[in-house]
């Protein structure tokens, strides 16, 4: 009793960890342009690649930018793609899943054009949906919901395999449920949790794809400022401005931490099932 | 059993189908003309002419793609026209690299990952396991780009102990241009440790709990020889699922450390593929990494049907109609 009770507290802390590590730059994102010290765009050729403290605390980038303000609308970028890209994921993948689920005769052909989607490697697909789209934050959004909609779809086709099945949802059916009513009283409410907990982990991974489409050059256009964006545009500058790369990158870190730790404890806490398997 | 490796060769045909249709689809996605598009902006327009003509771009799109694909299937993926040269062509020189850094980056993420996660099993609750389970984290919440760029910094600048970017080729360095791949193959290796370590923990939990473990136990075998003969014999399946789809994702993120370590291998010819929009090589690239997706899998999969003849029993009993 007394362990499950430590357990239980425990599951509490890992939510309550990820929650302030995620909140910081949630918070710092959302108000940028009252709490960043500077103008996103203002740039200073004198003051290039300053050293951290002084005026501007974390220093100034390869073009005399206050490298904080820097990171702070980065934050609000990424957090911005990555709740779209959780949106339209989530969205997508739900219908494809629950029509794969639902209607048998379009079941193999959403389900085979997911396998082919999860066939590449997340990046891999995204660079090369980027390579058609052109380079914008849009596009972005696009191209990584369609990356992680067959995550999702996955997920709630499975469920709905295994509801429809279920006595009380055969049972509703024949007293004349619609196909469409036991979708959505039986099937969704309960594909939630583990609805809820993959969202989490699609969250994170995309504020990780964006860096890096960004980072490599085929995401947000370089005058955006974006975390991916500022550490490619300090790494030249490595040897003698270290703090322009390693900033951001802790900024990516924690932030991602924080999610996946939210992530864990929500899996914890609202599906017991799965805390062993992954 | 051969009609086991029948279906799962037609699944893996109807896959290979669907990216086919994604590889074709890109191009006719992209803004513009496909024919210019593949050219590039420096193609004449009497060039632009004899390709659309030779891909039958007047001709509704499944009809091109029957075109299209029939090419692909006699090994013909286009020219690259930046290289001005088969795509097939470009792609092969670029291979060494990329086939070394991610066969590095695999042995890093085993052996980061297997020992890690066998000894938080072991240990369940310790803190070894807490231990482990935060390097997981880590690894999973770690841009691999980054890590990268800090290793340079810190073991190649700081340290000098390693190359910081380029490649030595194999044939003129020989074990010494292995050196340039160890800093990329941690960089790349360590995220993906991350998965493989949850796996093998919570695969080698179930285990630990059985009959014949404690069985062996009870009967004076060595600890280490029951958890390895024993134990991670048996908890190898999902082990070896889980580093099956490692491959796969180690040959996306290859084109960023490779970018990061100016690796001239496939993963950088990607990106500066994107920039210069040179489909065909993006397209055979894609196609080339989900064949080797596809075959990994179904390599992974027979062996277990081979080692394990349980599996072979599940598989046929869900392959009867419901």
């Amino acid at each position: 009793m007394k362990q499950r009770l430590l357990r239980r507290l425990k599951r509490g802390r890992l939510i309550l960890i990820g929650v302030l590590l995620t909140i910081v730059p949630l918070v710092a994102g959302l108000l940028a342009p009252w709490v960043a010290p500077d103008a996103p765009d203002r740039l200073d050729p004198m003051l290039r690649l300053v050293a951290p403290g002084g005026p501007h605390i974390f220093g100034t980038d390869e073009l005399g930018r206050d490298l904080l303000t820097q990171v702070i609308y980065g934050a609000r970028l990424s957090l911005l793609i990555g709740s779209l890209v959780v949106i339209i994921s989530t969205v997508l993948g739900t219908i494809f899943g629950l029509m794969a689920g639902y209607l048998r005769n379009l079941d193999a052909l959403i389900m085979r054009t997911m396998d082919g989607l999860l066939a590449l490697p997340d990046l891999l697909l995204g660079i090369a949906l980027m390579a058609s789209l052109g380079p914008n934050v849009a596009n972005v959004v696009l191209a990584l919901g369609v990356v992680y909609t067959p995550r999702i779809a996955r997920l709630v086709r499975g469920s709905v395999l295994v509801v429809r099945e279920l006595e009380y949802v055969q049972a509703a059916q024949a007293l004349g449920a619609t196909a469409g009513r036991s979708m959505f009283r039986h099937v969704l409410p309960s594909s939630m949790s583990p609805l809820i907990v993959q969202a989490t982990f699609v969250f994170a991974f995309s504020i990780l794809s964006e860096a890096a489409l960004s980072f490599l050059g085929v995401g947000v256009p370089p005058t955006i400022p974006s975390w991916g964006n500022i550490l490619a545009g300090g790494r030249q500058f490595m040897v003698e401005a270290p703090w322009v790369t390693m900033i951001p990158g802790l900024a990516i870190v924690i932030t991602v931490l924080g999610i996946n730790l939210l992530g864990d404890g929500l899996r914890d806490a609202l599906d017991p099932r799965l805390r062993r398997l992954v | 059993m051969l009609t086991y490796i029948f279906r799962r060769l037609m699944q893996l045909v109807i896959v290979l189908a669907v990216v086919g249709v994604i590889a074709f689809l890109l191009i006719h996605l992209a803004p513009g003309d496909p024919a210019s598009v593949m050219l590039g902006s420096n193609a004449t327009q009497d060039q632009v002419d004899r390709l659309r003509q030779q891909l039958a771009l007047d001709q509704p799109l499944p009809v091109q793609f029957v075109a299209w694909s029939s090419r692909v299937l006699q090994g013909d993926l286009g020219i690259s026209h930046f290289a001005q040269k088969p795509v097939l062509q470009v792609l092969a020189q670029r291979a060494e690299p990329t086939l070394i850094l991610t066969s590095m980056s695999i042995l890093v993420a085993i052996l980061i990952g297997v020992p890690t996660g066998v000894v938080a099993a072991i240990r369940r609750g310790g803190g070894l396991d807490q231990a482990a389970l935060g390097l997981a984290l880590l690894g999973a919440s770690v841009p691999s780009f980054w890590l990268g760029l800090s290793l340079i910094l810190f073991f190649a600048v700081r340290l000098g102990w390693f190359p910081s970017s380029g490649i030595l080729p194999l044939a003129s360095g020989g074990f010494e241009s292995l050196r340039y791949y160890v800093l990329p193959a941690l960089a790349l290796g360590f995220p993906n440790s991350a998965l493989i370590t949850r796996i093998t923990r919570s695969s080698m939990l179930d285990v630990l709990n059985q009959d014949y473990v404690r069985t062996a136990e009870s009967k004076g075998v060595s600890p280490f020889r029951v958890i390895i003969r024993h134990a991670l014999r048996n908890a190898l399946v999902p082990i070896v699922t889980i580093i099956g789809l490692t491959i796969a994702s180690l040959m996306g993120g290859a084109v960023v450390t490779e970018t990061v370590f100016s690796i001239p291998g496939v993963g950088r010819l990607v990106v500066q593929s994107v920039l210069r929009r040179d489909y065909p090589v993006i397209q055979a690239a894609i196609l080339l990494v989900a064949t080797i997706y596809v075959l990994v899998n179904l390599a992974v999969d027979l062996l277990y049907v081979w080692v394990d003849p349980r599996i072979r029993v599940v598989e046929q009993r869900e392959a009867r109609p419901a």
